[in-house]
């Protein structure tokens, strides 16, 4: 090979490199994107999860917070009741999702609301559920 | 200046000249670059579809505590003696109840929308002086009315 085959195949070579660097960086940055918003998706569908089965369990309860208490060991905090849950939305194990409880009481009826946060106390989904305690009737 | 020669049998190569390297670069960065976009399609798919049920379940709940509060509504109109009135029927109507009285027992029943297309349905029994809860059930109160129907394959080539 002589000298400017060598030449044009170093130019060649540069070349390639550098539309690998910037394509790699277009790719890394899409797969990098898909992976934070599966990550998202994921995070919602189980705190969807979480919450429904939690509400399912107080708006069936004549009494919402002991049930919750003894179900997910939660504590009082704040006017409401919160119990840790662990990566996999499940009570007990680690300490990575926060789930709470609110009830209000008025006129025979029990309003609720279920939410599941982050542990720095940011919402991530929220339910609001009722049971009509009984009445006069 | 004289003109490079060239072995017999070969082409002058260009200075731009692709060579395989470059070609192999090239479809390895279309495959990554396509699997990215599908990944990424796949997540926010995933996404829309946990949005949905969220929203879904979000709207189910909202209804399921909208005839609860029916529920102690029609449990204050109960107890207030409206059944004992001229027009119990009437009254509960207009209310938005539905006062149904058979031969051996009496049922109210009313429904509340959860969608476009779908109800809660809540009976009560009454017995005596007080009532009984005898369903509290989502219903499907409208048939679907698609826009735009998908195209499904059934198996038969239309140019056989």
């Amino acid at each position: 090979m002589n000298a400017r085959g060598g030449y044009a195949f170093l130019v060649e070579m540069t070349a390639v490199i550098l539309f690998f660097a910037l394509a790699a960086t277009a790719v890394i940055t899409l797969f990098v994107g898909a992976d934070k918003r599966a990550g998202e998706a994921a995070e919602l569908s189980g705190a969807i999860l979480a919450a429904s089965s939690a509400a399912e369990l107080v708006r069936t309860s004549i009494s919402p917070e002991a049930d919750f208490t003894v179900r997910y060991g939660a504590v009082e905090a704040e006017g409401g009741y919160e119990a840790w849950l662990d990566p996999s939305f499940l009570p007990g194990g680690l300490q990575e999702y926060i789930l709470r409880l609110e009830c209000e009481r008025a006129g025979g009826m029990c309003e609720m609301t279920v939410s599941v946060r982050e542990k720095d106390g940011e919402a991530i989904y929220s339910l609001s559920c009722a049971r009509f305690m009984g009445g006069g009737a | 200046m004289s003109a490079r020669r060239l072995p017999p049998g070969r082409a002058a190569r260009g200075f731009a000249a692709v060579g395989a390297p470059s070609v192999i670069i090239l479809f390895v960065m279309l495959c990554l670059v396509c699997f990215a976009a599908l990944s990424l399609v796949s997540a926010n798919a995933e996404m829309r579809l946990a949005s949905r049920m969220g929203d879904n379940t979000v709207r189910w709940y909202e209804a399921d505590a909208e005839a609860q509060r029916r529920l102690a509504r029609l449990d204050a109109l109960l107890a207030g003696g409206i059944l004992d009135g001229p027009d119990a029927e009437g009254a509960l109507a207009a209310e938005k109840y539905v006062y149904e009285k058979a031969q051996s027992e009496a049922t109210i029943t009313f429904f509340t929308a959860v969608s476009d297309y779908t109800a809660l349905e809540t009976r009560v029994r009454l017995d005596g002086g007080g009532y009984t809860l005898v369903r509290n059930a989502t219903v499907v109160t409208g048939d679907l009315e698609y826009t735009q129907l998908p195209f499904l394959w059934d198996g038969v080539t239309m140019y056989d």
